[in-house]
């Protein structure tokens, strides 16, 4: 499993065990939106959620990142989280 | 035709920019958009009561401003409100629709205007007094709808302009629905009258405020208490700015938490029938901020049942309701006690001109002898109690008992983690014997009004059937 797909594998792991929500892994798809007209994930949930990717993930979301399409789908977001894991890592 | 008493209050004529997310519009081109409407729909002619659907768009905001300059009667509607049901006496629902509807490049067609299939409701709307009617939230009791003259609704909306510091150098962000008398009677038309620059944003997302924060660069921004506790739990860094905050009521932690990372927090009390009524001052200190002690609005007076310093907040206010209505449009007879206006809320005097919200009087409970509010008391469970997200508590009546039981209903910040003991245990370590909950009932989510609110009536009724 590449990288990103690991990424992917995890944010659905969070979002189907660790936000309290009523919401299958398998009904979680790769591009499936995670607002109302997908997962119906409402703004306190998005809030959980953000800080949940940066403590899983140890990064931090910086102000000027934050967007609803960063947040459109699992997709989006797990680039977005292996983009921002390399430019954490220390220089070789 | 734009009425005299309109141009009073907005000249449109200004360059300055009115936006939502999607388009935006000048003062100034808004009169041209007027003749559209006009002469595509015949809006004009109409003479009954309109049911204007509202939305965060500016194709809403400049319907609105058309019905207002044309002193037409208009019925604002949530578009999701729950029970959102258009009182009998509307002659014509205005619907706009949801997506991409650009009022500013013409394709106004879009926009539906539907009449009411019963011709004599059509004619008996026509002999209605011409009024802005809205619709109560209905948190904690039926849903009313309340007459504003258009005379009122706009002196009641300049009357916020000096309190707020709203001129047309001032950059506003609406994050709340701006067709209630929050968003609408203190935020939108007062930033209309005040020739603002104005973003009117869904304010349902998180992240679109954000975004906007860092597009718009608003220097004074609308917000709910929920809004206001989801940025204290982000924790970003945004500049400091102004908000604007009205709902209930923020804990002394949540506002001063608030104030460190994002600026002034100015808290509103007010009401669907009165507008705005007092804010938290920023002169004062912290502490009298955080602990919600309002001043009164300029012409505003306040007083207490009973004549004292502390009881049920009256208020009299030079710009308030004129009456509540039922479906059909016929008065409600209400109790009125001079010219004051019961509030239903309970508060003191902290001064010659100031006073503090307690609590709703009906949120206000006698146990055993002792006086306890509601609010306050919610407040303290979260305080004490970290994993707890949201927290109900009403009273149970219950006959086979010599005393009603004491309900908290809950939601959890973390849902795997089990939290009813170190409830009980932080309950019984910091509350006194008589504020304790006798039972904790759990939910995963609380439902909500259409204005987000928690829905306490249907909360009691979930929790009656458990």
């Amino acid at each position: 499993m590449n990288e990103i797909d690991l990424t992917k594998e995890n944010l659905k792991r969070i979002i189907s065990d660790d936000l309290g929500l009523l919401i299958n892994r398998e009904d979680i798809t790769d591009d499936i939106s995670l607002y109302d007209d997908g997962l119906g994930m409402d703004s306190i949930t998005i809030v959980n959620f953000i800080i949940e990717i940066e403590k899983q993930f140890g990064i931090t979301i910086e102000e000027d990142e934050m967007s609803a399409s960063l947040f459109e789908n699992v997709n989006s977001l797990a680039s977005y989280i292996v983009e921002k894991q390399k430019l954490n890592e220390p220089l070789k | 035709m734009i009425t005299e008493l309109f141009k009073s209050y907005l000249q449109l004529s200004s360059s300055n920019i009115i936006s939502d997310e999607v388009e935006s519009i000048r003062y100034k081109d808004i009169p041209d958009l007027f003749s559209i409407i006009d002469r595509s729909y015949d809006v004009g002619k109409l003479n009954g009561c309109m049911a204007l659907m509202g939305s965060n768009k500016i194709s809403f905001t400049v319907f609105l401003l058309y019905l207002l300059a044309n002193e037409k009667s208009f019925y604002v509607s949530s578009s999701y409100s729950v029970n959102g049901q258009i009182p009998s006496f509307c002659s014509h629902t205005i619907t706009i629709p949801e997506k991409n509807h650009h009022v500013a490049s013409k394709n106004h067609h879009e926009v539906i205007i539907e009449p009411s299939s019963d011709l004599k409701l059509r004619e008996l709307s026509a002999g209605k007094p011409r009024s802005v009617y809205f619709a109560t939230s209905g948190s904690t009791g039926d849903k009313k709808i309340i007459r504003y003259t258009h005379d009122k609704l706009l002196q009641n909306a300049a009357g916020c302009i000096d309190r707020f510091e709203l001129s047309s150098k001032c950059r506003v962000l609406i994050c709340v629905p701006a067709f209630h008398m929050y968003g609408l009677g203190a935020g939108l038309l007062p930033s209309l009258i005040a020739n603002a620059i104005i973003k009117i944003v869904d304010g349902g997302n998180i992240l679109k405020i954000y975004e906007q924060i860092r597009k718009f660069n608003p220097d004074l921004l609308y917000i709910t208490p929920t809004q206001a506790k989801m940025l204290i739990r982000l924790g970003k860094d945004l500049g400091k700015r102004r908000f604007i905050c009205a709902g209930e009521k923020i804990s002394p932690q949540d506002y001063i938490q608030f104030e460190e990372r994002y600026g002034l927090l100015i808290n509103l009390y007010g009401s669907s029938e009165l507008g705005a009524v007092a804010t938290t001052m920023p002169a004062h200190t912290l502490e009298l901020r955080s602990e919600g002690v309002f001043v009164p609005l300029k012409g505003v007076e306040i007083s207490f049942s009973g004549g004292g310093n502390q009881g049920e907040i009256r208020c009299s206010h030079p710009s308030g309701f004129e009456e509540y209505v039922d479906q059909t449009g016929e008065s409600i007879p209400t109790l009125a006690i001079g010219k004051m206006y019961s509030t239903k809320d309970l508060g003191s005097r902290m001064g010659a001109d100031r006073f503090k919200v307690i609590g709703r009087t009906d949120n206000i409970l006698n146990r055993s002898g002792f006086l306890i509010s509601i609010e306050e008391l919610e407040i303290s469970i979260k305080n004490h109690c970290k994993d707890v997200a949201e927290v109900i508590v009403f009273e149970r009546e219950d006959e086979q008992k010599i005393r009603n039981e004491l309900i908290a209903v809950y939601t959890k910040v973390n849902d795997h983690q089990e939290i009813e003991l170190s409830i009980l245990q932080a309950c019984t370590r910091n509350l006194p014997t008589y504020c304790r909950p006798d039972r904790l009932i759990n939910l995963n989510n609380l439902p909500l009004t259409a204005t987000g609110k928690p829905d306490r009536m249907k909360i009691k009724k979930i929790a009656r059937q458990l």
